[in-house]
């Protein structure tokens, strides 16, 4: 009999613990009705930097229009769900998090906005790309897509366009993972190495949440490469170029994403971080929305505010305008989303007819332990 | 092809060094101590938080093994005892250290979060050029760690009455009692050792790998391959089988492209368990059912 007891004790606290296991209401809810907006990203994997800074930007978007007395009366409230970057993850949580959301905030890897795409699709309900730079997203036709990031399209372009017309590198070497990020990025890089009439010297390729790179790095130095195209995310990135500088691949002009700006990189790579080139959506430290913004960004974080938080902060500020003008009706929130003249922390933000928002784009360097402006 | 050899000869000491530690937990009671991979993880994690909280990184390596060391031994006293030596099976001793596993790496990220972490090396500079290989100097710490650890274990377990005791109890628990030797002191000194021999190599491969509480698992697997590949039950195979595990990933993936290191280590515990159970080291047992 106590062993029945015991059993059931145990399945009741597993079954407690398992329904608020993956999700996290958070956000401010006073009145009776409040407007709920999911937010779905990776918070403890490899996109976890850019998901959480995400997460923070979305954050006190919302928080100020909760103070500013909500939209129309009604508070918002932010949901919060892990998909931990396992793209199944993601498509159950966005068939369950559509329904009773008016918008959701998507901060995932490619990998998993690309499978949730669809099931968010069906839903209809509109939703903003922040992190995910895989050109797909913006090419599959969706309706109700909104992304705030940089395509990857464009970013291959400007870092390749800097490695091969400006540095004049001929001997490039490819690495990137084998999600649709990295995938996605390969495709874009052999595209562009083609049009320059250059070849990769090598094509290597691992797993995401790879530790161990020694078999990319002895194949990185067997093909004694000028440059090394690295497309993934910053935890790879900081332990290659680390590793490659630990064999003595010093002097390789080592390029990447977006991804790759960020202070976590400069923390994990160390000195092998200096002189890394990376696609950088820009964001101007004279901005005032910027300034104002990362004010708060840094009291709850301690750390500054980088452009996905910035972006993220501009897509929650602009379904926050859109629901105040169109109301929660899907079909009017996402026309009046697409329809939106913005400007705010990362500058003007208006989408084109497939979702992308267009920005310049311009390049970084590290240079004494700081990402900075190259170009 | 120097290279290829040299840089999985280190990668596979790092194997062998966890491999040891599980196949000698598994050697002296018959313990398959699934929680081996959350150990390496706590050994690169203490490292880490050592260095963080200003004790210097010549200190910080061993003392992050020791408290893992310290750590195995409360596992072993709280969760482990009972199940090992209380007759529960060997099926609930694997699902109990799965539990602990999961336990330290959710408080793990809890404290430190789950992103990787740098840990400062213990021998930096550039990596050491042997004959046209380049080998990371971390890597060549570990390898002379390694052999030393290999020689200290050997004179204890051949020449101590501690280690003919822990030889004793994998043979045969019940009856080891009878001979005078206390069983409850075996089991918390095995697990001691076992987790100085994880704790140490994950603070030793942090520099190189970062630390980062994810890392248990696929740890645990790669010493469960290595196990495997020398003979469960043989402490010398584990260190060897670790030793060819690395090599064979490194040429491996030197011919079958990088994405192979993983694949090879499975089909390695596929194959030797269908053409060898025993392993390279093991002798061929018969259990009555």
């Amino acid at each position: 009999m106590r062993r029945i007891l015991v059993m059931a004790w145990c399945m009741a606290a597993v079954l407690l613990v398992g329904a608020c296991g993956s999700d996290e209401g958070s956000g401010g809810s006073g009145s009776s009705d409040p407007i709920q907006i999911g937010f779905i990203g990776d918070l403890t994997g490899p996109v976890a930097p850019y998901s959480k800074a995400s997460l923070e930007g979305a954050r006190i978007a919302v928080d100020e229009a909760n103070q500013a007395g909500g939209v129309d009366g009604r508070k918002l409230e932010l949901k919060v769900y892990d998909d931990k970057n396992n793209p199944i993850q993601t498509v159950n949580i966005a068939k369950r998090a559509a329904p009773g959301a008016a918008a959701l905030i998507v901060a995932s890897g490619s990998a998993n906005v690309l499978a949730a795409g669809p099931a968010i699709e069906r839903a209809q309900r509109p939703f903003i790309v922040t992190v995910s730079s895989n050109p797909a997203v913006t090419e599959s036709g969706w309706k109700w897509v909104n992304r705030v990031h940089l395509s990857d399209a464009d970013q291959v372009q400007a870092v390749l366009a800097y490695g091969i017309e400006e540095k004049g590198l001929k001997r490039i070497a490819l690495i990137h993972d084998t999600s649709d990020l990295g995938r996605g990025g390969q495709k874009l890089i052999l595209d562009k190495l083609t049009d320059a009439g250059l070849k990769p010297v090598t094509d290597q390729s691992y797993a995401p949440e790879t530790n161990d790179f020694s078999a990319q790095i002895n194949a990185l130095r067997d093909a004694s490469p000028d440059g090394v195209a690295f497309w993934g995310t910053l935890d790879a990135g900081a332990r290659i170029v680390d590793q490659m500088h630990a064999v003595g691949m010093k002097n390789v002009q080592f390029m990447g994403g977006g991804g790759l700006v960020s202070n976590e990189f400069i923390e994990l790579a160390g000195d092998a971080a200096q002189g890394t080139v990376a696609a950088w959506a820009y964001v101007d430290p004279d901005n005032p929305t910027l300034k104002e913004m990362s004010a708060k960004y840094k009291s709850a974080t301690q750390r500054d505010p980088d452009v996905f938080a910035a972006q993220s902060y501009d897509g929650a500020r602009i379904l926050v305008e859109a629901l105040k003008q169109a109301g929660t009706d899907p079909e009017a929130l996402q026309k009046a989303i697409r329809a939106t003249q913005y400007s705010g922390a990362v500058g003007d933000i208006t989408f084109d007819d497939k979702g992308q928002n267009q920005r310049t784009i311009h390049l970084g360097q590290v240079k004494d332990g700081e990402w900075e402006l190259l170009k | 092809m120097l290279q290829y050899l040299l840089s999985g000869l280190g990668i596979g000491c790092v194997y062998g060094l966890v491999a040891l530690g599980f196949a000698l937990t598994y050697q002296a009671a018959r313990f398959f101590n699934f929680a081996h991979g959350a150990f390496f993880m706590l050994g690169a994690m203490g490292a880490y938080a050592l260095v963080r909280a200003g004790v210097p990184v010549g200190l910080a390596v061993p003392g992050a093994a020791l408290v893992v060391g310290a750590f195995a031994v409360v596992c072993e006293r709280l969760v482990f005892r009972r199940f090992v030596l209380g007759g529960q099976g060997e099926i609930n001793t694997i699902v109990v250290a799965i539990g602990l596993a999961s336990i330290i790496r959710g408080v793990s990220v809890a404290v430190w979060g789950p992103q990787p972490q740098s840990v400062p090396s213990l021998v930096p500079g550039d990596a050491i050029s042997l004959g046209g290989a380049v080998v990371r100097r971390e890597l060549l710490v570990i390898m002379v760690i390694t052999a030393i650890v290999a020689a200290a274990l050997f004179w204890l377990l051949q020449r101590t009455r501690a280690g003919v005791a822990m030889r004793a109890t994998a043979d045969d628990l019940p009856l080891v009692g009878a001979f005078g030797i206390d069983v409850r002191v075996v089991l918390p000194t095995v697990l001691f050792i076992s987790g100085l021999l994880a704790g140490i190599a994950g603070a030793l491969v942090a520099p190189v790998f970062k630390a980062q509480p994810v890392m248990d698992v696929p740890m645990l697997i790669k010493g469960l391959a290595a196990a495997i590949l020398g003979g469960l039950g043989n402490p010398w195979g584990a260190l060897v089988g670790g030793l060819c595990l690395g090599v064979i990933e490194s040429f491996g993936s030197r011919y079958g492209g990088s994405s192979w290191a993983d694949v090879i280590t499975y089909a390695v515990i596929l194959v030797m368990l269908v053409m060898r159970p025993e392993g390279l080291l093991g002798k061929r047992t018969l259990e009555k059912a």
